[in-house]
Order: C-alpha cells, then structure tokens, then sequence
C-alpha cells in the first residue's frame, strides 16, 4: 500500500490500484472487449459442444454426493431422526445448524442484485447473475433440514394454514413458523428476480442456438423477448420495483432466522442484537461462496475480462466489512453477557470460550474475524489464491458459528443434570456433505446451460452504452 | 416537472471554476458562531441557576437527553465522512464540507458534555445511580450493579470520555477535516491526490474505531441511566437514530445556506433526492432495529429487559409509544417513498423538521421516563406534565453550542471542498444518468 503512495499517478492508473482507479474510473470490462465480445464469452460457454474437463470431474463428484443425500435422507425417513446425533438436550443439531449455513449462503445474492442495484454498484453486474442462481440453490439446500426434521415429513404441508380435517391450524405464535413464510417469499422473489433478469440474455442464447430443441427451450423461456424500446422500459422498471421490494427481504429472512432462536429464554439465544448481526453473518458467508465459486468458474469459463480483479477487490471488502460487523456482535454479546449481570448469560459466554465446545468457538473466531484481516491488505484482496483460501475459511467460520449457537447454548441447558455432550453421527456428517452435492449440482448445470454473465448488463456499464460517450462527449469537450 | 426543469439546469453541472464563484464560503453569516456560542454559555447559566430546587435533578435529564441528541447529528457527520471515504464516493465530494464541519467540530461536544461529566465526578445529583451504588441502590438490586462496578465507576467513566473525544477529534478534526481543507488551495497533482489517499485509507480504521466508540457512548450517556437495564441492540439503535438526525440535518442545512446565496449552482435537487433517499432507508432501518429490540424483548418477558419498555408504554408515556412507532416509522416511511417529495424541496424539508422532532422525542423517550422510576415521581397529568421548561433551555443552549462551534468550525473555509481531485466528477452528479 504503502509503495503505490511514492509512485506518480500517471503510473498507478496503469496497475490495478483500487484508490487511484476510483478517481480515473477505470472499466468494469478489461480487454477492450466490445459488445460483440461479450455475447460471444458468455454465450460460448454454453455453447460449447463440450464442458472443461474440471467442469466433468466437478459433476461426477456433486452427482455422488447428491446420491448420497438422497440414501440419507431415505434411510432417515425410513427409519426415524434416531439415527442422527441429537439428544436430550440438544434436540437441535445438524439439521438446523445445516439449515441456518445455507440460508445464510443465500444472501449475498439478493444483496447484490437488489441492494447493490439500488446504490448504482455498476460491478455488481459481472457477478450478480451467478450469485443469484447461488442463492436459490442455497435456499434449495436449506429447505430441506427443516423439513426432515419435523419427523413425520409426509405431513409437512400441515405448516400451511391449509383447511383440514383434523382442524389443525398452525401455530402463528412460533418464529418457526415465520420462518415457513419468509423463505417461502425470498425463495419465490429470488427465483422472479433472476428468472426476469435472465430474460433477455435468454432471447439472446435462443436467437443464436443452432438445434432445434435449444432453439425451443430457450424460445419457451425467453417469454417472446424482441428487446424493442417498449420492453426494455417495461423490464426497467419491472427490475426495479422488483429491486426494492427484495431489499427489505435481505433483511427480513435471516432476522426472521435469528427471531427462532432469539425469541426464545434461552441464555445465548436470547439477545437483541442477533437480527442485524445475523443478516450481516449471512452477506458475510454468502459473499465468501461467492468468491470460493468465482474464482473457479472465471478461469474455466474464460472471464477473466468480465469478472475483474477490482471485482474480487470490492467483493472481499465486503467480506471484511461485513467480518468486523460480526465481530462487533461477537464482543457486543460477550460484554453484554458480563454487564447485564445475569449468571446464566455469563456462564453460558465462559462456556463458550473455555467449555467442551471451545474449540468449535475458536475455530468461530479465527475464520470469522481473524482471518480475513488480512484483506486490510490490497496485495490479499487481488491476490486470486489468498482470496479462495480465506473464502474456504469464511464458510467453515460461518458453519461453526451456527454450530457455537445451536450446540454451545443448548448442551449446558438450565439443569445440570440434563447437561450432554452432542456428537454427530455418520448420518449427519454424510447429509451435511450431501446438501452440498445438491448444491454443487445445480450450480454447474446452470453454468453449463445457462447465461452466468448479465450479458446484457454488462453492456449497459460499458463506456459505449452512455449517451456523453463518442461523438456527442467529444463535442462536450471542445465546447 | 421539476425533474425536467433540473435535468435542463444542471445535465451537465457546473465547473470547479464556476463552483469558486458561487459563493462558496460563510462570509457574514461566520460572526452567528462565536455569538451562539456566548449564547449558550448564559442559557445554561440560566436554566441551571433556575432549576436549583431539586438540586439540578430534573435539570441533568433535560441536558443529558438535548446533549446525546445534538452529538448524535454530528457523530452521524462523523460516519457519513468516513464511509464516504471508505467507498471512495464521488457524488458526495460537493456536499461533503458541511458534514466534515460538523465531524470537525464534534469533540467540542466534549466540552458542551462537562456538566455531565462533573455531575458524575463529584456525585451529588441522583441521575446515574451506579455513581453512588451504597445509598442510590437498594435491595437486591444493589448487588447486581455492584457486579458491574468494574465498567459502572466515575473515574472509568472518565476516561471512557476522554478517549471519545479524543478520537473524535483526532478522526473527525485531524484527519478528515484539516485533511480535506489542505486540498483548498494546493495545486492539482500528486500531492493532492496523496491527501485524498490517506484520507481513504484512514477511513477505513476511522470507522470501525468511531462506531466502538459510538456504541459505548450510547452506553454510557443513556443506558446506564438504568444501570438494571440492558440490550446488545442498543449501540446499532442509537447509529440508526443519529443517521436520521443526520440527514435531516443535512437537508435544512443546506436549504439555508441556499437560501442565503450560497452554492446555488452545485447542490441540486440530485443531491436533496439522495438525502431524501438516505433519510427513507434509515426510517426503515431505525424502525427495523427498534422493532427487534422491542419484539425480543417483549417475546422472552424478562424482567431485568422488559422494566425498560414496561415504563415506557404504561401510564403517562403511553402516547409517546405510540408516537414512536407511527410518527418515527410509518408515516415518514410512507412519506419518503414518494420520488415526488424527495425531489420537492419544501415538502423533503417538512419531512426533514419532523424527523429531527421526532428524533429529539425519541431521546426524550430514552432519557427522560428514568427520572421517574428513579424518584417515583408520577407526573400524572399526562404527557405534558412529564415536560420541563428545563428541556426547551437545554434544547436552545446546546443547540447553540452545537451550532456555534460548527460555525466558528466553519469560519472563513470554504463551505464546499474546492480542491478535492474529484470535485469536478462530483458537481456532474445526477441521478437520472446513473
């Protein structure tokens, strides 16, 4: 940082040097890449005859490990949530620690599709379209641990107030149920959001398919796109209406999420500041998957040229910030703990740091607010290896501190003598790596099939697409 | 209509060069300064030397609730510049000298806050009880405070204080605002642009020190007024208010200087929009924060939490409840949606004034009930007899130390960032193009 500071700016516009870069507004799109080119990227890597060989490789091992959560799930079911590790009283094991992860992944892609839209973050647009494939696969994902978990899942559609013959009606006074209804709206929003903004690179892929059945498909999904004045308008706005009526939803969900357990009496469940701090743990890990994905698929897909450097850069100041605001609620919950005064609370925080699961709070701790100090460094933050590691960090972070809630505080319940130790079984473990497969699977079919750049949108940052661009800006400036 | 009318004015902004001729300084209107100042040292002497029959009691609440309701516009100041650095903003360079004034003139809070600091020290008047644990506490909650005595002590309170203000001063003073008057008059070139750069790269440590410090300052000024109480909320929620106080502030603040001839040309309705938009996404934010804090604690009914809320909403307070809710959130959130008015200057400034009065209500909220629990006093004749005249003179001292030591912050600097190496992108700025 310090060596780009004696270097005279003419110079430094040239590197990748963020603070210069703001002044001199440097292009989202390097290469000199026209929009023809950006078609053509994006559009190629669907189009390809063939995937990379890693894209292969990925497949087979997500199809396996999907596999292997279905064999769980069906041995779960047929047999009773006895074969996972949850006990008296740690009633609350996996599954929602599980569940609480893959929400949380979920976030980052709303935040940047509709928050970051509403703030004109133009580099939102190289990355917005896969991230938000990611948040519905994630919300997929998530779904599926509360679900198992209720046990009798045959019945699970009793959680809508739907009219039957038993008269049973849904408890309205339990968060759980809330959350019924909160990630039904964002899984419902999220998937119109992305779906409406695919819509016209989808008339793109449809416009240049060769076959016959990618002619019909795509045409089926493009909704008759002819990309005339009239639609754009339409969409515009339809964009962003959409825009802000999701921004309240990156809040609500994972508030939602956190009122399950905060709601509750429970000594480390039970603090104010767990909505807010939850949503910012969600953006947190949601942009850490963000990265851990990108920086793969931007090397096998070749897009090196639409997902930049500077882009990587602003997504892991996101991830510092976001870190640290984290960390705060870290501190903010310990010296709260200690300060109100309450022995249960206290103990609990002791347990934290120095009980059996002290581990599990350190491993918090370290991946979450240590590590990713290291982006105070720009070297870190456009380093492409530094970057992925630190990545993998933030998600095993953000999994123990679900663990730390869920775990910690239940196992050292109110009465000493119900105190267990709670450990996984073979079970958990292999769903847990099989919601990943889930995961995995559906995100490379998307990339294979699907446009995983906002072609059109990345049009719309280029220098180009502005009205002061060429001619008329030329005359500006002689006048 | 308005948008077209602008949209022709202002398309393509002015030049940095027009900017210099457009009023850009305080001129007359500096002298307000040292004046206010004066002013505000005799409205103290004033209503303290009233208020002498329940030895300044009551008095303390007042200027306690109008002091963290001033410092709390200005430590929004103080934020607002940092992350304006932090996300190297360009839209905001035009605007960004009055919020540098009032992040610049924040430790002088230090100074309006040493009534408090010395009514701590010297322990006399009951408005913290943890100063005096032994005859201020009773019963078993004596030995809950004295458990905190390692946080809840008057020599830690002040050092706590001074450490405030002093990183105020160094962040809000030192770095930001000395840091951006250099750039007035230096030459375009590296030496500038090196300004800036540090600038940015200070901002970032500056806001995470700032908002520590914010949140334990919200803790000591006003949740340790019940030394009981607590809520790991309570620092985001008094953020979420000073941003609204903020902008609000903002608004006026600049409708006044235009109103005075002063940089007519390069604030535009672009700028008043963003505000206005920054004003709506704090509404819902401090509605959101308020609701959780609110609906957790009412949800678990914990005493030790609920006792907070539970004077709040019984008896006298009732309406200023309500009030919270419908007229800090719904209806201003309702209001600010509109494009419309957050492009109409007049109506965006109505909505201004009732967001500061609801947010100088919402301090009054905060502070004032625990002045009844401690001394058990019913005001009884509904909300009006909760009031004091006490709260209208420390309304008028501190806000004339504030605003004074704003202006005399301000003095003969230039009112806008002249210099900045974005300034020219800056006064380009529209919304419509972006």
């Amino acid at each position: 940082m310090a060596k780009t500071l004696t270097k005279p700016l003419s110079q430094l516009s040239t590197e990748l040097d963020n603070t210069r870069d703001q002044i001199s507004q440097p292009p989202l799109v390097t290469g000199g890449k026209t929009f023809g080119n950006i078609t053509e990227i994006v559009a190629r890597v669907a189009e390809h005859p063939s995937a990379p060989k890693a894209w292969y490789v990925a497949f087979a091992g997500a199809v396996m490990l999907f596999g292997l959560l279905f064999a769980m799930l069906a041995y779960l079911i047929s047999t009773g949530v006895g074969v996972w590790g949850v006990n008296t009283p740690v009633a609350w094991g996996f599954a929602i620690v599980n569940f609480v992860f893959w929400i949380g992944i979920g976030h980052a892609g709303t935040l940047i599709s509709a928050i970051l839209y509403l703030f004109r973050q133009k580099w939102r647009t190289g990355i917005n379209r896969f991230a938000e494939a990611m948040t519905i696969f994630a919300v997929f994902a998530a779904g599926i641990f509360p679900l198992v978990h209720v046990g009798r899942v045959w019945v699970v559609y009793w959680i809508f107030p739907i009219p039957n013959q038993q008269q049973l009606w849904p408890q309205f006074r339990s968060p759980l149920l809330w959350d019924v209804f909160a990630i039904t709206t964002y899984l419902l929003t999220s998937l119109l959001f992305w779906y409406m903004g695919m819509v016209p690179d989808l008339a793109t892929f449809r416009d240049r398919a060769k076959t016959k059945v990618r002619k019909i498909v795509y045409g089926l999904f493009a909704l008759g796109w002819r990309g005339s004045n009239r639609q754009w308008i339409h969409y515009e706005k339809a964009y962003l209406l959409l825009a802000a009526l999701a921004t309240p939803l990156v809040l609500s969900v994972h508030s939602v999420v956190s009122f399950d357990f905060a709601t509750s009496q429970l000594p480390g469940w039970h603090t104010t500041i767990f909505p807010p701090y939850f949503v910012a743990g969600a953006i947190f890990g949601g942009f850490a998957m963000v990265v851990f994905l990108a920086v793969p698929a931007r090397e096998l897909f070749g897009l090196k040229n639409l997902i930049t450097l500077q882009h990587f850069d602003h997504m892991n100041k996101i991830i510092m910030a976001t870190g640290m605001i984290v960390g705060y609620a870290y501190a903010m919950e310990f010296f709260i703990a200690w300060y109100g005064g309450n022995p249960l609370e206290t103990f609990t925080f002791e347990n934290r740091a120095t009980g059996p699961y002290a581990w599990a709070y350190w491993i918090m701790v370290t991946c979450n607010v240590f590590i990713p100090q290291v982006f105070w460094f720009k070297k870190a933050r456009t380093n492409l290896w530094v970057m992925w590691i630190v990545s993998v960090f933030v998600n095993i972070g953000m999994w123990f501190e679900r663990f730390v809630i869920v775990v910690s505080s239940l196992s050292r319940d109110f009465l000493p003598s119900s105190w267990d130790y709670y450990t996984p079984t073979w079970v958990d473990l292999c769903t847990l790596a099989g919601s990943f497969g889930l995961f995995f699977f559906f995100f490379l079919l998307f990339c294979r099939y699907m446009p995983i750049v906002a072609i059109a949108e990345v049009k719309g940052v280029l220098p180009e697409a502005h009205p002061g661009h060429g001619a008329h800006a030329a005359a500006e400036a002689k006048a | 209509m308005e948008a077209t009318v602008s949209a022709m004015a202002h398309s393509h902004g002015i030049t940095p060069e027009q900017l210099r001729k457009d009023n850009p300084f305080m001129g007359e209107l500096a002298k307000i300064g040292p004046i206010a100042l004066v002013v505000a040292v005799v409205l103290f002497a004033i209503g303290y030397l009233m208020s002498g029959a329940d030895e300044h009691q009551r008095f303390f609440f007042s200027y306690i609730h109008n002091y963290v309701f001033f410092t709390s516009i200005s430590i929004g100041a103080l934020l607002f510049t940092l992350v304006n650095h932090v996300a190297r903003a360009s839209w905001s360079v035009v605007i960004r000298r009055i919020p540098e004034f009032f992040a610049g003139s924040l430790w002088m809070m230090g100074i309006a806050g040493l009534p408090i600091l010395i009514m701590v020290l010297t322990g006399k008047v009951e408005v913290y009880e943890w100063v005096n644990i032994g005859s201020w506490i009773h019963g078993a909650e004596q030995q809950i405070v004295q458990n905190k005595e390692a946080y809840l002590n008057t020599t830690f309170f002040a050092i706590r204080y001074f450490i405030y203000f002093a990183a105020f001063f160094l962040f809000g003073r030192a770095i930001l605002l000395n840091g951006s008057l250099k750039q007035d008059n230096q030459p375009d070139g590296d030496e500038k642009d090196r300004g800036t750069m540090r600038m940015w790269q200070l901002s970032a440590p500056g806001l995470v020190f700032s908002f520590l410090l914010m949140t334990f300052f919200a803790i000591d000024m006003i949740m340790s007024l019940d030394p009981i109480w607590f809520s790991t909320m309570f620092g985001v929620y008094y953020f979420a208010g000073a941003m609204i106080g903020f902008f609000s502030t903002m608004i006026l603040m600049f409708k006044w200087l235009q109103s005075t001839g002063r940089l007519k040309e390069a604030v535009t309705v672009e700028h008043y929009h963003d505000f206005g938009k920054f004003l709506f996404a704090f509404v819902f934010f401090w509605g959101y924060i308020a609701f959780s804090q609110y609906m957790l604690i009412w949800y678990a009914s914990i005493p030790e939490e609920t006792r907070w809320f539970h004077i709040r909403q019984n008896a006298d307070w009732t309406p200023l409840s309500w009030l919270m809710l419908f007229g800090h959130f719904a209806l201003p959130f309702a209001f600010f949606i509109s494009r419309y008015i957050k492009r109409h200057n007049g109506l965006l400034a109505v909505g201004a004034v009732w967001m500061l009065v609801l947010h100088w209500l919402d301090h009054f909220y905060q502070v004032v009930p625990e002045y009844q629990r401690i001394t058990g006093v019913q005001p009884g004749g509904g909300l009006g007899a909760a009031f004091d005249i006490s709260e209208i003179i420390c309304l008028l001292a501190i806000g004339c130390f504030w605003f004074g030591a704003f202006m005399v912050t301000a003095g003969k600097n230039p009112i806008a960032p002249l210099g900045d190496p974005q300034i020219a992108k800056s006064l380009k700025f529209d919304n419509v193009k972006v």
